[in-house]
């Protein structure tokens, strides 16, 4: 399957069949879908205002010994960028949709995800979630690797790494497999005019740290999303993280965890309803707990808080490490 | 009961399908959407162009409709296109309100 090249999921009307749904009343689910731009605003402004403070906090502090935990919370709140390419790209943070499509450009940047591609390859991973060798977005493989989970991948080495090459390769027109098997051809153009601007844009702040004799536009723009990573990957791990794969059932194979609300409303953008999410994707995320509470009854007991999720999750992952074909099995409702 | 005259073919009553909301119309082996927008009632096919997913669970928003599965978002009245992952236009039908009643024409 690894190697199709770009052609709509196949038979996917079927497999839309395949897909558990909840049992809810239509209407009610008609009107958590419904959109609204001020939650969409509230939760925008306070958190680029968060990163814009914690960012002058963590420029003050440059040289000092506090620098350490002032960058550390500045790239924790800066990596959590990436839950906002992902509300934007699925267009239900606000009614207008336009602001949906410009803060989804700015957060793919700024998450350093190539909006283009991103785009599509994560309509792979809503049609076949977790499906191996179909879902690019697998962060757990089969067997799982203890040394990319818990070292590469908390601190973003890998994805960094990956995005990187696959920026660079697209911004030379050289097309990746990712791009082969999800972007349609007529958006490839514009995939590698985005790529060229993303590789622009990080090479000027090389040179321009170069010109200042100063590793801090680096700091600021090129490394969050390395060394303030593992809060952000050890959260979004917890949405599919050693549960089971190639299921239809995204109860099986997601995981829904109560989080606080800086972490999970501010930063998170509710993600952690990720059962709910994957089964109707349409619902904004300030409504994604009312939807959790009109359907729970229907679904695995969550998990209440992120060191509860860990616990579950990491003796898991640790078991798939050697038994691929080991899952954490999801207590179901009858 | 379907009550066909000529090619125009029976839907359901108009009062069934609330405004900004769509209603899935299944003929023979062929299956649509019927939308009530401001404008009036509209029909295209029900499948979305992009990977086949029924657009009955879809949102109707500003004479839009987007995909239930990825946001895909087709124009109602001239089912184009608008907004990927979608990119290919959805096929639309004449209706027609006669009597309370709307019809497709097939």
């Amino acid at each position: 399957m690894v190697n199709y090249s770009y052609q709509p999921i196949e038979k996917q009307h079927e497999n839309m069949q395949k897909w558990y749904k909840p049992k809810i009343d239509q209407k009610l689910l008609r009107t958590l879908m419904k959109r609204q731009d001020g939650p969409g605003w509230l939760n925008t402004i306070l958190y680029f205002s968060l990163l814009f403070i914690t960012g002058y906090i963590a420029y003050l502090s440059w040289g000092k010994w506090w620098a350490i935990p002032a960058f550390f919370v500045y790239g924790t709140v800066y990596a959590f960028s990436n839950a906002r390419w992902h509300e934007y790209g699925h267009r239900s943070v606000f009614k207008t949709r336009w602001l949906n499509d410009f803060f989804y450009e700015i957060s793919c940047f700024i998450a350093y995800f190539e909006a283009v591609s991103w785009r599509w390859s994560h309509t792979h991973h809503h049609s076949r979630t977790i499906h191996l060798g179909v879902d690019y977005e697998i962060q757990v493989g089969r067997p799982a690797n203890l040394v990319d989970c818990f070292v590469f991948e908390i601190f973003g080495i890998k994805r960094v790494y990956f995005e990187f090459k696959k920026i660079l390769l697209h911004s030379l027109g050289i097309i990746t497999q990712v791009a082969l098997d999800c972007v349609p051809e007529n958006q490839r153009k514009r995939m590698i005019l985005t790529s060229r601007i993303y590789m622009a844009i990080k090479i000027l702040v090389i040179i321009w740290a170069f010109i200042i004799e100063s590793f801090l536009p680096i700091m600021f723009v090129v490394l969050p999303q390395m060394y303030g990573s593992p809060l952000l990957q050890l959260t979004t791990m917890l949405q599919h993280g050693g549960l089971k794969a190639d299921s239809w059932d995204h109860r099986e194979s997601s995981r829904t965890v109560i989080l606080n609300p800086i972490h999970g409303w501010l930063l998170y953008f509710n993600m952690q309803y990720h059962i709910e999410h994957h089964i109707f994707p349409q619902v904004p995320f300030y409504n994604l707990p009312k939807l959790h509470e009109a359907i729970k009854d229907q679904l695995p007991k969550p998990n209440y808080g992120f060191i509860d999720g860990m616990l579950e999750m990491i003796p898991a992952i640790i078991k798939q490490s050697k038994d691929p074909q080991y899952y954490y099995t999801k207590k179901i409702p009858a | 009961m379907n009550q066909e005259n000529s090619s125009w073919i029976f839907v359901c009553n108009d009062s069934e399908i609330e405004m900004d909301d769509l209603k899935r119309f299944d003929h023979k082996k062929n299956t649509f959407c019927i939308y009530k927008i401001k404008d009036g009632i509209y029909a295209t096919d029900g499948l979305c162009t992009h990977e086949e997913v029924h657009l009955e669970d879809g949102l109707v928003m500003h004479g839009e409709i987007e995909c239930p599965m990825h946001q895909g978002i087709f124009d109602i009245k001239s089912g184009k296109a608008v907004s990927e992952p979608a990119c290919v236009d959805l096929k639309i039908y004449e209706t027609k309100v006669e009597g309370g009643k709307i019809y497709i024409k097939l």
